[in-house]
């Protein structure tokens, strides 16, 4: 556990002294001339799509634990996995829609 | 991307200059006059017509001593969801299946039809996903109006109890208002994120790449026809509740 803090720390002081030529830029250098928009919609796509895949893989081992203890409700079970999906998959998809509109 | 379909370049030749007329009188202006009809409208045209063929076509066929394959699918897919509805809404509730019968296979059918070569899902345009959403919008409005009165819907969005109403009131109609915005948005990022994925590949290597996404679009497709419907279908059930005691 400790290690596990150092090193995270440790990797986290090297980020931070990478990010050192940032200070670099002008006060000009705003709006669409700045190479960090041209990753800036990956990144917030990323992060949405990381952020889903972990919510719905909540929904799923939930689903299967609770068909595997009661298969008779199975497709009960099987609706409400469906429909949660669907509804977290959709912010997720907010987020492309803003990236595609822009 | 202005891409020209053959179909909608040929329903431009046949009706754009009709379209152009009754819309010069009812003082339209259209952009570009030789080309009227978009294409997204031009494929939902095409969508509507296969549609009403097909169910055309089905009841002539149908029997019930030996029911052809199409009927045993049909049968399925209305039992299903008249399953689906009683279970969500009650058996009062029969009179709403005709409509989500027709905008599942619509919808179904027009995700659909993007895959084939030379033709575009009009769902990949926000207008027609937006046009169904606030159909469903509509509807169960509407549903709750005539099931319950004016007066007696409009309390449901005050809350449980009165005092707390005015907290209620924006909560619930911005509620109701988030909800034909996100079946629209969830449709139309789904087929058209599906379409650009598509693109993408078909550019990296063309006939072989897109084979795999092609195929998880024909699921994804029946997926989120099958989300609209089962939604739309909450929405009702929670528009004409029937006066009995809801925790809200």
């Amino acid at each position: 556990m400790r290690k596990r803090i150092l090193m995270l720390s440790t990797l986290l002081v090297l980020g931070v002294l990478f990010m050192t030529p940032i200070f670099a830029q002008t006060e000009g250098e705003t709006g669409g001339t700045s190479a960090w928009y041209l990753v800036l919609p990956a990144f917030a796509m990323a992060l949405a799509s990381a952020v889903c895949g972990l919510g719905q893989s909540k929904a799923i081992v939930a689903a299967c634990e609770s068909v595997s203890r009661n298969p008779g409700a199975a497709d009960s079970i099987r609706f409400f996995l469906i429909l949660g999906l669907v509804l977290i998959e959709s912010l997720a998809l907010y987020t492309l829609l803003i990236i595609l509109i822009t | 991307m202005e891409h020209h379909f053959w179909f909608s370049s040929l329903l431009n030749k046949l009706l754009g200059p009709a379209v152009v007329y009754i819309g010069g009188l009812l003082g339209a202006e259209f952009q570009n006059p030789a080309e009227p009809i978009p294409s997204a409208v031009a494929h939902l045209l095409l969508v509507a017509v296969l549609l009403m063929v097909f169910f055309w076509w089905l009841r002539r066929k149908l029997s019930v001593e030996s029911p052809s394959g199409w009927q045993h699918i049909l049968e399925v897919v209305v039992l299903g969801v008249r399953d689906l509805m009683d279970s969500i809404i009650g058996p009062h509730g029969r009179k709403y299946l005709p409509f989500h019968i027709s905008l599942g296979t619509f919808i179904f059918l027009s995700n659909l039809i993007g895959l084939v070569p030379e033709l575009e899902s009009p769902t990949a345009n926000i207008n027609v996903t937006a046009g169904c959403a606030i159909i469903v919008f509509l509807y169960y409005n509407w549903i709750g109006i005539r099931e319950q009165g004016l007066l007696n819907y409009l309390k449901h969005f005050a809350g449980p109890v009165i005092f707390i109403a005015p907290l209620m009131i924006p909560v619930e109609i911005l509620s109701h208002l988030a909800r034909p915005f996100s079946l629209s948005v969830r449709l139309f990022a789904n087929i058209f994120g599906e379409d650009m994925i598509i693109i993408v590949l078909t550019a990296l290597l063309p006939f072989i790449l897109p084979l795999p996404i092609m195929s998880l679009a024909i699921f994804t497709s029946l997926l989120q026809a099958f989300v609209f419907v089962i939604l739309s279908i909450v929405y009702i059930s929670g528009a004409a509740e029937q006066h009995e005691a809801h925790a809200h």
